[in-house]
């Protein structure tokens, strides 16, 4: 009835968190040294999106020192700064440090436990994803700001440490056509639905949009402002797809200058395939494909 | 200090009975709360979730201690149905496409609509069939009259269950979800699946429509939608009219 082949022994367990709902949790079982953070795209879910990136433990030690934190969200119902908050407001429950209960179930450990804080923060989008890392990054510092005007001492957000890596962002939003080009790139029924409806998350999208300008105008000004050099979490690092048909190859003028990987689609962009396709891994660990 | 030991694999059994079972429950409690008769789907969802607890003994990936989740009520074995929807053997390569077997295999259950197109497909009766079909063609027809026109998200989320509900983002395995995973239906045996074929064949050109019309209507410069009740005279065209402004490759 069941067979089973060659067990590849894994680097991290996983589980499927729920609150919130839809996040999946894959815990290295080493002590880790930092926190990676995915937040999908379109038509996306929380693991699947992102492929082989789990394995990343098998391919190289720095992933096996990471736990990794795969962010889900529907797409078709939810808005940028919806699911923006929801991260904003999520992610101090996992980052500086892992709450020990997610890794004792009652009578075993995933690992030994440990005081030790993450030591790093990496914060990966792609498409749609990436804007909405923007988004919430930046309310983040927005809220920091406001809240020293009145408390001067009042500590920088831990989030903020975030070094952020974008696949493909959709940040100046989708091309003329880019809809219909993606969904004619597979079965794409979350985007038909969302079309259907004119979702929030639909018209956000469309360039020059309120979210899309607004987004990039407060990172602007918050990078040109008296604390820029704590708002490192803000500039970019971005790897996009060429050729890329869906979304607007542009980026910010703070960002870092972007890099391309010829070759790959906007979907296939962010999916590590073993060593046919390492690019993805290598640039999220290094903020470089090569 | 701590005393709980370390034991990755006992840990993914714990794990898998808690998160698991919190999910299941959670999706068909929030359907059986909108009236939807979900007792056969649950049943084949117990007897798969045992298969998983199994499989994994078996590939070391959780170890061999006593487990609930073999010993649910649905997770009886010989029962002649339910044995028609776990028909092929299952293998797993290893601990790590194991784990991502598992961890797709969990995040499709938290898909309400999935979860509301097996029902539908599988074990609904024909009234109800009938009755679901026929509101999927109203909508199609309704959307060919004025593909522009944007429709009340809570009636697209409504019809979510054979938009979105019909597709599935695993990857082909052999694993004890491929029941749910697929469409159309080949993993399934018996009278039951060949229902099920036939209810997709006559869902599948509903969709084709929608979907061509949606290819269509996107094609078209984007504005962003008039509020209902306050349609324009251009939002009134007829399809035909509508199609006749948009450019062509002839």
């Amino acid at each position: 009835m069941t067979g089973v082949k060659q067990p590849v022994e894994s680097t991290h367990s996983a589980r499927v968190l729920p609150d919130p709902s839809g996040w999946v949790l894959y815990m290295s079982h080493r002590q880790p040294r930092r926190l990676v953070v995915f937040v999908h795209g379109f038509r996306g879910e929380a693991v699947p999106s992102w492929q082989h990136f789990p394995d990343g433990g098998l391919v190289d030690p720095w992933w096996r020192e990471s736990d990794l934190l795969f962010v889900g969200y529907p797409s078709t119902r939810d808005n940028i700064t919806g699911t923006a908050a929801r991260v904003r407001t999520m992610l101090p429950r996992f980052y500086p440090k892992l709450p020990d209960e997610l890794l004792q179930m009652h009578d075993a450990r995933f690992r030994s436990a440990s005081d030790r804080p993450y030591e790093e923060l990496l914060i990966v989008g792609h498409s749609l994803g990436g804007v909405i890392v923007r988004r919430a990054l930046c309310d983040i510092a927005c809220e920091w700001l406001d809240q020293l005007e009145g408390e001067p001492n009042a500590p920088r957000p831990p989030l903020l440490d975030a070094q952020t890596r974008l696949f493909s962002p959709a940040s100046k939003g989708f091309r003329p056509g880019g809809w219909l080009a993606f969904i004619r790139h597979g079965p794409a029924w979350s985007l038909i639905q969302m079309f259907l409806s004119r979702a929030s998350a639909f018209t956000d999208l469309q360039p020059g949009s309120d979210v899309l300008s607004g987004t990039e105008r407060r990172t602007k000004e918050l990078l040109s402002g008296a604390r820029k050099g704590e708002l490192g979490a803000l500039r970019a690092r971005i790897l996009w797809a060429q050729p890329d048909d869906v979304v607007l190859p542009e980026r910010y003028d703070t960002d870092y200058v972007d890099r391309y990987v010829d070759g790959k689609d906007h979907s296939s962009v962010c999916k590590p395939r073993d060593s046919s396709y390492i690019a993805p891994w290598t640039f999220v660990e290094t903020g470089s494909p090569e | 200090m701590n005393e709980v030991p370390v034991d990755i694999a006992l840990s993914r059994l714990r794990a898998l009975e808690q998160d698991w079972m919190n999910t299941l429950n959670h999706s068909l409690w929030k359907l059986k709360r909108s009236g939807w008769e979900l007792d056969m789907i649950e049943e084949i969802l117990l007897v798969e979730t045992s298969r998983w607890v199994l499989l994994g003994q078996e590939s070391g990936y959780f170890p061999e201690v006593p487990t609930p989740l073999t010993d649910r009520p649905g997770a009886r074995r010989g029962v002649p149905e339910v044995d028609e929807f776990f028909g092929r053997p299952e293998i797993v390569q290893g601990r790590t496409d194991f784990a991502a077997e598992l961890i797709g295999a969990q995040l499709e259950l938290a898909r309400e609509d999935r979860l509301l197109f097996l029902h539908l497909m599988f074990f609904a009766d024909d009234s109800e069939w009938i009755f679901r079909l026929s509101a999927a063609q109203t909508l199609a027809s309704g959307l060919l009259d004025q593909p522009w026109r944007p429709l009340p998200i809570a009636l697209v989320e409504s019809m979510s269950w054979f938009l979105t509900g019909a597709e599935s983002s695993a990857q082909r395995t052999n694993c004890p979800a491929n029941w749910r995973l697929y469409t159309p239906f080949g993993e399934v045996a018996g009278e039951r699946a060949a229902r099920a074929e036939e209810r997709w064949s006559q869902l599948k050109s509903i969709r084709e429509e929608i979907r061509a019309t949606v290819e269509l209507a996107a094609e078209a410069p984007f504005t962003v939608a008039e509020p209902l009740g306050l349609r324009t005279a251009e939002s009134q065209f007829e399809t035909r009219a509508w199609r006749r402004i948009l450019p062509t490759d002839e």
